[in-house]
């Protein structure tokens, strides 16, 4: 058994949970709201965070209640070694403990051209080829052993894929070569495997579905441009019908699974509750809820 | 490696339209010596074209960034020229690709494209070199600075000892109205930001009577790394000529002599080097 599995073995399943960012909580779905009123479908809070704005006052209440937490790094190109300074993996170590984070997690491609800087913040996907695996797999394993934690890249969205290997290819070889989980998106998937052409159960051969330890799933739309056709990643309520599939594959087969993120926090809660009731069938969660002691 | 010129690529793609069209109908010509493989090449011009540009909004939402860093200057252009579109074709510019292929700053790269039209003289709005010049320094600043563990400073502060700025601060000379300049642009901006609708009309606020360009006197500034950011001091002439000495590493003997030959006292020169290693604007290499 690698280190990775004697890890996660001790990690519980967490459930369902939601997404949020710096502020989202003002502008959309308030997680700690939401748990309060529907204990039953939140289970746990992933917090998309990044130097620049930090922690924000909803993701500390939240970690205040002793529920569970996830670090979502929001501004790291894992495919990019000079990236990977000091002071990012000492601060947002920093940060994930803070609201101790049971993992980091994160798009892995680049979430910023250049340096890490004002106007540069821009998610792309990784070019898909062995190169680009393999300096990801050093960033992951150097965030991995200074954290602590394990640390799970996620399948980028876009509307451009370039290198020569399927997405699902490309994350197979990061995990086993960096000895870690993998964050699933499937929505993201969805977009990919559209924008090739294939179906959306393509490329599952050979993937190690037991490095599946978070999956993610949002609302995405079909657009045009000029007259191509894109999914656009737009996180409204309602996933696509390939996206839901993948999903329902996956989870069939990943027996390490641990979490599933909703990410849905730009939207108002009760366009919501059908998806996070059904994902909870999906995926259900029996949380031990602290006992109340009275003296 | 190759893949990382490929991404740099993708960006550039994604930006520019212009530059879209050129890689697919002459693509030897606008690929010339960027280290790509044959392989690369041809999983580039197999994606459709029209992909490039799915989102129409991206250089308006990068501009904005750039505008609110150099506020001042963009606004100076924009009053002159009465035109988004000379701003927006920054990112057709060589100064723009040149960056993104390089891993270089996107806003330095932008108050370079905005200074070279200066010198060619499409913008002529006389109070912009100096307003730029000072944005300029702020934005280089800003990127430069790093928290740094200041090295403890003797008892004795030797000769031969050697300094230079600490990362984010910087001193620059200006034409002496500049910061009025700003001052005057940043309350016009303060009102038309009150109703932005504002400017559609004919008796909107226009940027009218900015104070001249002061050609004889001189203000001195000094940029120093803050709890957000680089905020900017006053500072005198003397700490000028001293302090631009330590842009790069030098010992506090070389930094004396050289403000003596500007005219500056030797017992004024240690003053200013010691209280800029005390206030930390100046560290020991």
């Amino acid at each position: 058994m690698t280190k990775f599995f004697d890890k996660i073995a001790k990690i519980p399943r967490l459930g369902v949970g939601i997404s949020g960012e710096f502020g989202s909580a003002n502008k959309g779905i308030e997680a700690c709201l939401l748990q309060e009123n529907y204990p039953e479908l939140v289970h746990f809070f992933e917090y998309g965070g990044d130097l620049d704005r930090g922690l924000d006052e909803h993701v500390r209440r939240w970690a205040s209640t002793g529920l569970p937490t996830t670090y979502h790094f929001l501004d790291i190109n894992i495919e990019e070694r000079i990236d990977l300074t000091s002071d990012w993996l000492v601060e947002t170590i920093e940060m994930a403990k803070e609201i101790n984070a049971t993992w980091l997690c994160g798009d892995a491609g680049r979430w910023h051209f250049g340096r890490r800087e004002r106007g540069h913040q821009m998610l792309m996907p990784p070019i898909l080829c062995m190169d680009s695996v393999l300096e990801s797999v050093d960033n992951i394993r150097q965030i991995q052993e200074q954290s602590a934690l394990c640390c799970l890249p996620e399948n980028p969205p876009s509307v451009v894929y370039l290198g020569e290997m399927h997405i699902l290819e490309y994350f197979a070889e990061i995990a086993e070569r960096a000895d870690c989980g993998i964050l699933l998106d499937c929505a993201h998937l969805a977009i990919f495997q559209h924008s090739r052409n294939l179906a959306p159960l393509t490329g599952f051969d050979n993937f190690p579905f037991e490095r599946v330890i978070e999956m993610h799933i949002a609302g995405g739309v079909l657009k045009e441009t000029n007259g191509y056709q894109y999914i656009d990643d737009d996180h409204s309520p309602e996933p696509l019908e390939s996206t839901w599939q993948i999903l329902k594959y996956v989870i069939e087969r990943a027996k390490n699974l641990r979490a599933i993120v909703y990410e849905c926090e730009h939207n108002a809660a009760e366009e919501c509750l059908d998806n996070f009731i059904k994902l909870n069938e999906m995926f259900p969660c029996k949380i031990e809820t602290p006992k109340l002691t009275v003296k | 490696m190759s893949y990382h010129t490929l991404q740099h690529l993708t960006v550039r793609l994604l930006f520019d339209e212009k530059f879209v069209k050129f890689v697919y109908e002459d693509p030897d010509s606008a690929l010339l010596g960027l280290d790509l493989s044959k392989e690369e090449k041809a999983q580039l011009l197999a994606i459709d074209s029209r992909a490039w540009s799915y989102d129409s909004l991206r250089r308006l939402r990068t501009m904005r960034s750039l505008v609110e860093e150099f506020k001042a200057s963009t606004t100076l252009v924009l009053a002159e020229t009465r035109q988004l579109a000379f701003l927006d074709k920054f990112f057709s510019s060589p100064q723009f690709h040149d960056s993104i292929q390089k891993r270089g700053s996107m806003g330095l790269a932008f108050a370079e494209y905005l200074s070279e039209k200066f010198r060619q003289k499409e913008l002529k709005t006389p109070q912009l070199a100096d307003v730029l010049r000072l944005e300029s320094l702020m934005a280089r600043c800003r990127r430069e600075f790093q928290k740094i563990r200041v090295t403890p400073l003797p008892k004795t502060l030797k000769d031969d000892l050697r300094i230079k700025f600490v990362p984010g601060a910087d001193v620059g000379a200006f034409q002496a109205n500049t910061v009025l300049t700003i001052q005057k642009i940043e309350k016009y901006l303060f009102e038309v930001n009150l109703m932005p609708a504002m400017v559609l009309c004919d008796d909107a606020p226009r940027l009218m009577d900015l104070p001249a360009v002061e050609t004889k006197k001189k203000s001195y500034l000094m940029c120093v790394p803050a709890a957000n950011g680089v905020s900017l001091i006053d500072i005198e002439k003397s700490d000028y000529l001293v302090l631009i000495e330590a842009r790069s590493s030098l010992t506090i003997h070389q930094a004396i002599e050289r403000a003596m030959a500007s005219g500056i006292t030797k017992s004024i020169a240690q003053e200013i080097i010691a209280r800029a290693l005390e206030e930390q604007t100046l560290h020991l290499v």
